[in-house]
């Protein structure tokens, strides 16, 4: 038994999106508390994206780093929804489980509930999931409210408790999931035989807004249910009137055509049967909807008289049998032959809607057999599950070649940190920095006190210090010759000239001393930049010798990390090839699913193959005894 | 003849769409290679937990750490279409949103736009935002931060809000300390 719900909902693992849509809105109200948070938010980020496997990490690396805080129970749920989307039921059950531990809000509880009924009955458990809708509170929150509806309903549809379901329906006419709601009931009435208390529920269906491609497909699926209910209720005009109403362009109106078709043929109007039946006829053949009206049309050219006209579509719907189970074969052998996710364009970068999929003919036309199949839960299950199995393949690969690359990287820093001992010992930075520092500390004592001393000769340059040296030389030497006039009487040179040299001597010092104050501050100046450039040598050395010991001391780190990659790397290899073993049976399942719908498909153009023969040879046998009617043209139509 | 082709109507219901669910295959899903999926796949998270913690500890660590988010409070004022990171004047990130991307923002998402390294310090970071506002009509925006790095790492997160007050988007950064 099936129940029709939103399309958006394409997966059952998503199908708590919508339960779980609530949870933003609490995020949004409560203002950010913790840095946590914002991996919360990343991890929502993800999520709404579909990258469950990025979300689920985010949250799970947060939860390590010290878990979020300041939402409650909120990020539990969440975790919860996102295993579930994830297809790891097991480990939302325990999520779940643990949420309804006594303590917690009741809030908290209904939710848990909520997943946990959601989750039995997705398992086809009717009745734990209603003993587990029986724990949520009479009145649960806003947000939930409506989806404990949804599931009360289809449990009542499920368990054939129609009045339940109606009333049910009744009170939430005006939630967005009423319009499923009504299908599903008119669906149950419908499985029922109850056809004419399911009508009115399709019927309902015409009042919708049709605008998203989400409402017309439910539109189109409604009228086509009509159209069948009408036929069976033998109200043959009503059924032609709700099969006209299926658009042309959508995809069930194959089916529609041929229902049009039969409910005419009740009527005993061959003529109008075969409007819209040499439709269908022009379609491909690739569902069994054309491949039924094929035999349909020559079965209305029989019944109206024309046998030779009936004869001659027979023996068409033999040939258009043959070349589709030819090319059946040749699809088989394919699927047979190479991977299947290859086959039906299985990568997990797409986030497939498998019908628009197959209707798009982004698959091979043969392998739109498939499109009821992908309409399945099972094999969509089969799908999903393959396609995040290659999500995790291939981002084990990213990781084997990333942990090569910091392998690498931890390898390049150790040899850096080799190469910095090596400079080290030929350096001897240490003794260079002691040098430099005893220099500095010199520099620096003569330039402080040159300053406070105002010692305007002790910067004097080494060709005015010669001649200043050699002016006081010179100074001493004239007093020596004074002297020894004046108390020996011994004149080695005129006194006057004595006196001129003496007075030569004095205006030279004097100049010279003169220059020696007007240059004394730039010459100050000089040695302090020359003090300032000898501390950045200093302290261009110290940093050196600092980035080398800060290697130095890092590199005694490094075999911790070493130690983690190649844990690391180990279980990548393990886990590497239980996934590569798990896809190849996961294609394997899948295979054999996809195999079964083509062998089926093929068995069913065989028998409409043996009926046409089988036809044809009657209608031979008649020709040959009685003459024949020619056909009128029939008029299209649909 | 036509009875026993015809189709039922609970065939009908069941449906070609992908919407149709036939919900008691389930019970096929629950099978010994679904549980050792799980399993797998319970251990594949783990792993890759503890890869981006190694990874980032080794590529990012605490003291030079710093990672720039982006959230968005917006959906009446603005689209947001693209951001252009810059620390220092150097181009560090850019992104180009789609539709989903946005929506998920607007719903609570927040997006880890940069996770890099930067030394302790002053710093300029600058986010160029393009997007749509109302009737389409475009809006670029550069919003900026000086940045005071220290031995931490650094969360910054850059919030887009729509102001009801001057019916345009709003820009401001929000520093996050670690607790």
């Amino acid at each position: 038994m099936s129940v029709l719900r939103p399309g958006r909902l394409t997966s059952s693992a998503s199908a708590l999106l919508l339960s779980l849509l609530a949870l933003p809105v609490l995020a949004k109200d409560k203002p950010l508390s913790t840095v946590a948070d914002l991996r919360y938010g990343v991890a929502l980020y993800n999520y709404y994206q579909n990258h469950n496997l990025e979300a689920m990490t985010e949250l799970m690396v947060a939860q390590k780093k010290g878990g979020i805080k300041g939402h409650g129970d909120n990020p539990e749920i969440m975790a919860g929804g996102f295993s579930m989307a994830y297809g790891m039921e097991r480990h939302a059950s325990e999520i779940f489980e643990r949420l309804l531990d006594a303590n917690r809000p009741q809030r908290t509880r209904d939710s848990a509930w909520f997943y946990l009924a959601q989750m039995r009955y997705l398992r086809g458990d009717w009745i734990a999931a209603e003993e587990a809708l029986a724990k949520i509170s009479a009145k649960p929150h806003e947000e939930l409210a409506p989806q404990v509806a949804g599931l009360r309903f289809n449990l009542a549809v499920q368990r054939n408790r129609m009045d339940e379901a109606a009333g049910i329906l009744r009170a939430n006419a005006k939630s967005p999931l009423a319009p499923y709601m009504q299908f599903n009931l008119g669906a149950a009435y419908s499985r029922e035989g109850e056809f004419s208390a399911a009508i009115p529920y399709f019927q309902q269906l015409q009042k919708l807004p049709q605008v998203t491609s989400e409402y017309l497909g439910l539109y189109d699926k409604a009228m086509t249910a009509a159209g069948y209910a009408a036929l069976l209720d033998k109200q043959y005009a009503q059924a032609i009137g709700h099969f006209s109403q299926v658009r042309l362009d959508s995809p069930l109106s194959n089916r529609a055509l041929l229902g049009y078709g039969w409910a005419a043929v009740e009527q005993g109007d061959y003529q109008l049967a075969l409007r819209p039946w040499q439709q269908l006829a022009r379609r491909s053949l690739v569902d069994e909807y054309t491949q039924e009206a094929l035999v349909a049309i020559p079965y209305a050219y029989e019944k109206m008289g024309y046998k030779n006209q009936a004869l001659q579509e027979f023996r068409n719907a033999e040939a258009g049998y043959l070349a589709e189970i030819a090319q059946l074969r040749q699809v088989i052998g394919q699927v047979q032959g190479y991977a299947i996710r290859e086959a039906l364009n299985i990568d997990r970068s797409t986030d497939i809607n498998w019908l628009d999929h197959a209707q798009q003919q982004q698959l091979s036309p043969q392998l739109t057999y498939l499109i009821t199949l992908f309409a399945r839960e099972d094999f969509l299950g089969l799908v999903r599950e393959l396609r995040d199995l290659l999500a995790i393949q291939n981002q084990f690969r990213e990781w084997q070649t990333k942990l090569d690359f910091y392998s690498a990287m931890l390898d390049e820093r150790e040899a850096n940190r080799a190469r910095e001992l090596d400079t080290l010992a030929r350096e001897r930075l240490e003794d260079k920095i002691t040098e430099l520092e005893v220099q500095r500390a010199s520099a620096a004592a003569q330039v402080a006190r040159l300053r406070s001393q105002q010692d305007f000769l002790g910067l004097v340059d080494e060709t005015d210090a010669a001649r200043l040296e050699r002016i006081v030389r010179a100074e001493k030497n004239i007093a020596t010759l004074q002297r020894g006039a004046w108390d020996l009487g011994v004149e080695v040179m005129p006194p006057e000239e004595l006196e001129t040299l003496q007075e030569s001597l004095r205006r030279q010092k004097g100049l010279m001393l003169w220059r020696a104050m007007d240059m004394y501050e730039e010459r100050l100046w000089r040695a302090e930049v020359e003090l300032a450039d000898l501390d950045r040598e200093l302290s261009a050395t110290r940093a050196t010798q600092q980035r080398i010991q800060t290697i130095l001391d890092k590199g005694f780190d490094l075999q911790p990390y070493r130690q983690r990659i190649a844990t690391a790397a180990e279980q990548l290899l393990v886990q590497s090839t239980d996934i590569d073993r798990a896809i190849e049976l996961s294609q394997n399942a899948l295979r054999s699913k996809v195999l079964l719908v083509l062998e089926q498909q093929q068995a069913r153009l065989e028998h409409y193959l043996a009926q046409s023969r089988l036809s044809i040879a009657r209608l031979l046998d008649q020709t040959v005894s009685e003459p024949a009617r020619a056909a009128p043209a029939a008029t299209e139509g649909g | 003849m036509f009875l026993g082709w015809l189709i039922s109507v609970a065939a009908a219901a069941q449906g070609t769409g992908d919407e149709a669910k036939n919900f008691t295959a389930r019970k096929e899903n629950a099978s010994p290679l679904s549980q050792q999926v799980e399993d797998l796949k319970q251990a594949a998270l783990e792993l890759n937990r503890d890869l981006l913690i190694l990874e980032e500890d080794l590529l990012f660590p605490a003291n030079t750490q710093i990672a720039v988010y982006v959230s968005a409070d917006v959906g009446h004022y603005f689209q947001l279409d693209a951001i252009k990171l810059h620390i220092d004047d150097q181009l560090v990130a850019s992104h180009l949103y789609t539709e989903k991307q946005n929506s998920a923002m607007n719903r609570g998402g927040i997006q880890r736009l940069y996770l890099g390294n930067l030394k302790t310090g002053k710093h300029e970071i600058t986010a160029f935002v393009h997007g749509y506002g109302p009737q389409q009509r475009e809006y670029k925006r550069a919003a900026t931060y000086t940045l005071k790095k220290d031995q931490n790492p650094t969360m910054l997160e850059m919030r887009i809000k729509d102001s009801t007050a001057s019916m345009e988007p709003e820009f401001e950064f929000k520093e996050w300390q670690l607790q």
